[in-house]
């Protein structure tokens, strides 16, 4: 079953094209990613779908409303958290909860979900004392006290460090084993590849791919990626030469091999290195990630 | 509702744990009704003397009958003034050489009014009584107008035929006077008190009024307002609560400041609490609009403040509420009359301590009410959530 239905969605700043013709649907019960950097029209197009910004054209359907004629009819049934919105400074996290669980019907229990986000030692502490982490934490449990069908997370993790980040991808693997429907933006590709059933890849507000993160991968990538960092051989005009590398991509700290043949590639890699008199002793074999997809169909990584 | 219920409380949580905010919102008008209390009950009221103070007041009764006779001996009787009887030449002379504070001519068709009124009021004449008063003692106007007042309603009823011609500085030969204009001045009530005291309330009020949208301004920098946009709270309920705060804390204020006034420093109360607290009210909604108004053209809560500031400070300085209009100079006056300050102190005046209205009471029932409408017009049309 569909709970979110985007198609043909723009919407225009000025001159600039935020988002520019970009179809999604999300099935009930997913994890559904839009990964995409800085710009890439991702929090445009989860505020049109959450009701919070109109559109210029296009059609949007969540849980078979429109959001734009019917906002309310929609922020009844999902939760939301927003990127960088801070809540009221003066009140504990179980007041900013309880604020927010009498906004709707049928809330979850403020008890379970500070739990569930790890805050029950601070549950007492106003929201001005709290840390950075723990700020956003609280953003998240906000939408999660909703109980709504569908939680919406603009950038969920941002400022987190990495065991709190991965913490909060078990808050969220928590909602989807509560039957809820979770859509969420990030700029992390690893946020993407491990939490996400499905991922939308958007760049200058279209989407550039769709898919699982595995589909995404193997679509685009049978070969393996080899990178070199070692400074005198990656920038070596003969490894351009190499016939068992397909690829070959300079970025500013390493330099990638893109290969169907790893053994191949590693034996004419070692006789390069050996005919330079060089010692290979620093490179790294990994599998294509979303990363590389991203760079590969923009010519562009995600992060600055 | 249950919602609704929350966010006042939130919201009162946030306002009172910001020890700061809340000390100023108690401490400032006590602050103020203490200060202005103290100075003006002690040196610029003559209600408030023991009688060591005495101001000398020369009367010129040009009409010497039975109704010029009695205004004079109610002069003689405030223990403040030691009337000398004066003719028209001498007082002048000695108003002008400024050994006279106050001069008061009562002209001789002054003796016909007790007959004369009814027709005067037909044809809607007046007669003019010629006050002189040196600038640095206006607050005997109050004195003096109240007994014209009075003596006027004792003999004729409500309607008022008598008006006050007061003169700040002596004529000149060449007809220039210094000042200008000669103000027509209705306001009664010998205490000073009753002037500057709903001036501070109106004062109060505004700043209230003005510097209280800061803070929704900065809910929306802080994307707080976006964030309750994502919820089911209507927006309208957001709004009704916001007012209903407003409102009560200008209510709190208005009561310490009436409350502090009438005990301590013998504020007039004229009308009834549900009377004032209409006129509060009315001022609480024309300063909150104008803040949410002016909160549109600010980017970040320290703009808001600079915005605030500047309209607090042009309005509390060009609306009169600290001294009477009569003292300041004629462009002065022209500016004070587009200032909205300028009628809510006024109403207030005539609401709280009974003085009568400056300007008219419909027309600071309309000011009020054209400035809210305004405001309010303005920013629902352009307020931005985030
Ligand atoms: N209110 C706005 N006014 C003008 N431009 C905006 C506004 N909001 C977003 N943009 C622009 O639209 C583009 C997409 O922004 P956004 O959806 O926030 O991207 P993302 O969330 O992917 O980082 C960006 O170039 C951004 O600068
Ligand atoms: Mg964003």
């Amino acid at each position: 079953m569909t709970v979110i239905e985007v198609k043909n969605l723009t919407k225009k700043y000025g001159n600039l094209k935020a988002v520019d013709g970009l179809s999604l649907s999300v099935a009930k019960g997913e994890i559904f990613g839009m990964l995409g950097p800085n710009g890439a029209g991702k929090s445009t197009t989860f505020e049109i779908t959450t009701g919070l910004l109109h559109r210029d054209s296009g059609n949007v359907k969540v849980l078979g409303v429109d959001p734009q004629k019917r906002p309310e009819a929609v922020k009844a049934r999902i939760g939301v958290q927003l990127q960088a919105a801070q809540t009221f400074r003066k009140l504990t996290v179980m007041e900013t909860l309880k604020l927010f669980a009498g906004f709707y019907l049928n809330p979850l229990p403020v008890n379970e979900i500070i739990t569930q986000v790890d805050l029950a030692e601070k549950q007492h502490s106003r929201v001005e004392t709290l840390s950075g982490g723990q700020k956003q934490r609280l953003s998240v449990a906000i939408a999660m006290i909703s109980n709504g069908e569908i939680i919406f997370l603009d950038e969920p993790t941002t400022g987190l460090d990495p065991q709190a980040r991965r913490d909060l991808w078990g808050s969220i693997i928590e909602l989807k084993n509560l039957g809820k429907t979770v859509f969420l933006t990030t700029h992390f590709m690893e946020e993407a590849q491990k939490l996400c059933d499905r991922v939308a890849i958007i760049d200058y507000g279209r989407i550039v791919a769709l898919g699982s993160p595995q589909e995404l991968i193997t679509a685009h990538f049978h070969e393996m990626s080899l990178e070199i960092v070692q400074p005198e051989l990656r920038n070596e005009p003969k490894l351009w030469e190499l016939t068992s590398v397909t690829e070959v991509i300079a970025l500013n700290e390493h330099t990638v091999l893109r290969t169907p043949n790893l053994t191949a590639t590693i034996r004419e890699l070692s006789a390069l290195a050996k005919a330079l008199t060089i010692n290979l002793d620093d490179f790294r074999i990994r599998q294509a990630n979303l990363e590389d997809v991203f760079l590969k169909l923009t010519g562009r990584r995600i992060k600055p | 509702m249950k919602g609704f219920f929350q966010l006042l409380m939130a919201n009162m949580k946030e306002i009172f744990r910001d020890r700061m905010q809340f000390g100023w919102f108690i401490l400032f008008p006590v602050l103020f009704v203490a200060g202005f209390g103290v100075v003006f009950s002690s040196s610029g009221s003559p209600a408030a003397g023991d009688g060591t103070m005495k101001f000398p007041v020369s009367i010129v009764n040009e009409g010497e009958g039975a109704f010029t006779a009695a205004i004079t001996e109610v002069f003689m009787n405030v223990p403040e003034f030691s009337v000398h009887m004066k003719t028209k030449d001498e007082a002048l002379h000695e108003f002008a050489g400024g050994e006279a504070g106050l001069v008061i001519i009562l002209p001789a068709g002054l003796e016909v009014l007790p007959v004369a009124a009814g027709d005067l009021i037909k044809e809607d004449r007046k007669i003019e009584i010629p006050v002189y008063c040196r600038p640095d003692q206006m607050y005997l106007m109050y004195g003096v107008n109240k007994i014209f007042h009075e003596a006027e309603k004792k003999v004729l009823g409500q309607p008022s035929v008598m008006e006050i011609k007061l003169n700040t500085a002596f004529p000149h030969d060449d007809g220039l006077e210094n000042n200008g204009d000669n103000k027509t001045s209705n306001n009664a009530g010998l205490n000073m008190i009753d002037y500057i005291l709903p001036g501070i309330l109106a004062m109060t009020l505004m700043q209230l009024g003005l510097f209280g949208s800061i803070r929704v301004l900065a809910l929306r920098v802080a994307k707080i307002l976006k964030l309750l946009g994502a919820t089911p709270l209507p927006r309208g309920m957001f709004l009704a609560c916001e007012i209903l705060i407003r409102v009560g804390m200008s209510f709190i204020q208005a009561l310490v400041v009436i409350i502090i006034g009438h005990y301590a420093f013998g504020l007039t109360l004229a009308n009834n609490w549900l009377y004032i607290a209409g006129w509060v009210l009315l001022g609480t909604a024309a300063f909150v609009a104008m803040g949410y108004m002016f909160t549109i053209f600010a980017k970040t809560v320290e703009s808001g403040n600079a915005i605030m500031q500047l309209a607090q400070l042009m309005m509390m300085f060009l609306s009169g509420i600290f001294m009477p209009f009569d003292l300041l100079p004629g462009y002065l006056k022209t500016v004070m009359r587009f200032i909205p300050l300028t009628y809510l102190a006024d109403g207030l005046r005539h609401a709280v301590a009974g003085n009568p209205s400056l300007y008219g009471v419909t027309t600071d029932l309309a000011v009020l009410l054209g400035v809210t409408a305004f405001c309010l017009i303005t920013t629902v049309k352009r307020f931005k959530w985030e």
